[in-house]
């Protein structure tokens, strides 16, 4: 292995400017650490927010005063949305800015790539084998020609082996260069998938020489195979999968959407319950949980509470009244995208729980499934003595879904 | 079960826990699973996509699904046997990436990605190991993922 190799994770969201991730920039650098003790090769990583890019230039610096201090590269690119999905930009400037809207959801693909490359940079497809909002589907169904593009990401740490599959014979048959990045969201999936470089690359003009440069070596790969030793695994199949078709769904990913401004902010009561043994013992069934701090007086007067508490999740599990409906007027019934649970105090059995919910913020993304529609609530659990015990925020997601038998 | 051994025996403490540590738990969430969720929660009993194979079908899914928080609580299990009686789940965020369906394969995993506090948090002694918390099908897909924070004891 030559020592000049450079293995970077070119695709990466952060807490600090992704909704739907969890990982901090920071966190990121410790996990490179724990990583590298490991005996793993991980030199760096792009963070490459969705649909946003903040051009002060003073973040760069603190990014790289950070990573310094882990002997670590952080560069920064965007992901944009365009008409063949998503799309990674490297060597992001304020020309390039100037030309688009990145928060729009469907930017005209062949102006994207065309405007990276005369701005200097370089566009690059992301997760380019997933439904919607990889290329793959746009080319192989709506023939576009993907004139411009000359870099996928073929192998994609979100992707399931199929999609990156499709992928990678989409790149053989077009004679297109590929990449890996692992896409993460949280810190334990960075660098799982990574392009290793076969020359130093520790800024971002580095990064877009080697990309712009055919004559350039890199490979993706799999963070597993940079152990000394290891070798690489073959790349994924694209024979068709026996895959459900609604794994396609999902994935969080923008015209105005209708609903009512007006519940936004305003906490409602929304209903109270009584903790009961019946209660605790239907939670834990439903879950597998066998823990006897839970379900068994006798244990449980030995622990840390002296009895029975209920486990955390019981005030979020029990049904309230509805919280607030904003009226979205979009799609079809909403799925949920996330939730956080907060948890303050012990619940015990024969607490009474008590219900405040309200609308916190409706908004817009796109994702495997086409444009989606979120929902922000969050709901505050308080007890007899009016202490607050949990919370729970949760994202639902409207979407124009297809039935499966209609297609027929 | 009414063994009342020492609630204590198993604890793990901060000083037992390293960034990277993996641990993780099968779960197999079946029909009967998920009805008893929704017996007990009453959420989602009038929502046909969670048990009804037409119903779910007509929402254009291959099959029934395991609601998202029945999801979530799967993985709070997971941090909860973890971490023994003495620690305490702080919060729990989670996205549901894809749906989760019946009778699916799942990998419960969790990695230890920061402990912060070395002594001094929130005034007890404890503390806050972060985690990043998944669920993984038999297809090599993460249709849950998200972090934990937990609040643990330290030994001395």
């Amino acid at each position: 292995m030559s020592d000049d190799a450079t293995y970077l994770d070119l695709h990466v969201h952060s807490a600090g400017g992704s909704d739907d991730a969890g990982g901090t920039v920071e966190g990121y650098l410790k996990w490179i650490a724990a990583r590298r003790a490991l005996g793993f090769r991980i030199d760096g990583f792009v963070v490459t927010e969705h649909r946003r890019f903040d051009p002060d230039p003073q973040l760069d610096r603190d990014y790289a005063a950070l990573a310094a201090r882990y002997e670590a590269t952080v560069l920064r690119g965007v992901e944009v949305e365009t008409d063949i999905g998503h799309v990674l930009v490297f060597g992001v400037t304020p020309e390039f800015l100037r030309g688009f809207d990145l928060t729009s959801v469907s930017l005209p693909h062949e102006d994207v790539f065309r405007t990276a490359w005369e701005t200097g940079g370089v566009a690059v497809g992301a997760h380019a084998g997933r439904p919607r909002i990889g290329c793959v589907e746009h080319a192989d169904e709506r023939g576009v020609t993907l004139e411009g593009v000359g870099v996928i990401e073929a192998l994609n740490g979100g992707s399931n082996d199929y999609e990156n599959g499709r992928a990678f014979d989409l790149a053989e048959a077009r004679g297109l260069r590929v990449v890996g990045a692992s896409d993460a969201h949280f810190v334990s999936a960075l660098g799982r998938c990574l392009t290793r470089f076969d020359r130093p690359v520790r800024t971002m003009a580095d990064l877009v020489g080697a990309l712009r440069d055919p004559a350039a070596a890199y490979v993706p790969m799999h963070l597993d195979d940079t152990k000394d030793g290891v070798a690489p695994r073959p790349r994924p199949s694209g024979a068709p999968a026996s895959l459900p078709a609604s794994s396609g769904m999902g994935n969080l990913g923008s015209d105005e959407i209708e609903y009512d401004r007006s519940v936004v902010g305003r906490e409602i009561p929304v209903g109270r319950f009584e903790v009961t043994h019946e209660l605790i013992n239907g939670f834990c069934e439903a879950i597998g949980q066998q823990n006897p701090l839970y379900t068994d007086e006798a244990f449980a007067a030995q622990g840390p509470y002296g009895g029975i508490i209920a486990p955390p999740g019981i005030a979020q599990a029990v049904r309230m009244d509805p919280a607030p409906n904003p009226r979205v007027q979009f799609g079809r019934s909403p799925l949920m995208a996330g939730q956080r649970h907060e948890y303050y105090l012990p619940v015990r059995p024969g607490d009474v729980i008590e219900g405040f919910a309200q609308v916190k913020e409706v908004y817009e993304k796109t994702g495997r499934s086409g444009r989606m529609v979120f929902v922000l609530r969050r709901t505050r659990y308080a007890n007899q003595h009016g202490e607050d015990v949990a919370a729970v925020e949760t994202t639902s997601v409207h979407r124009e879904v297809k039935p499966l038998d209609e297609e027929a | 079960m009414s063994t009342a051994t020492d609630p204590l025996a198993g604890q793990r403490y901060l000083e037992d826990v390293t960034v990277g540590d993996e641990f993780e738990e099968t779960q197999q969430p079946t029909h009967d699973h998920v009805v008893a969720f929704i017996n007990i929660s009453g959420q989602l009993a009038g929502d046909g996509r969670f048990f009804d194979a037409a119903k779910a079908r007509a929402a254009g899914l291959e099959r029934p699904i395991v609601p998202g928080p029945m999801s979530a609580f799967m993985l709070t299990r997971l941090v909860t046997d973890w971490m023994g009686p003495l620690g305490r789940v702080l919060s729990l965020d989670v996205s549901y990436r894809r749906p989760v369906h019946h009778d699916d394969r799942l990998r419960c995993v969790a990695v230890v990605t920061d402990i912060i506090g070395d002594g001094d948090y929130q005034d007890t002694g404890e503390g806050a190991v972060h985690l990043d918390v998944t669920l993984e099908n038999e297809r090599g897909e993460k249709p849950v993922q998200g972090t934990a924070v937990v609040a643990m004891p330290r030994r001395t």
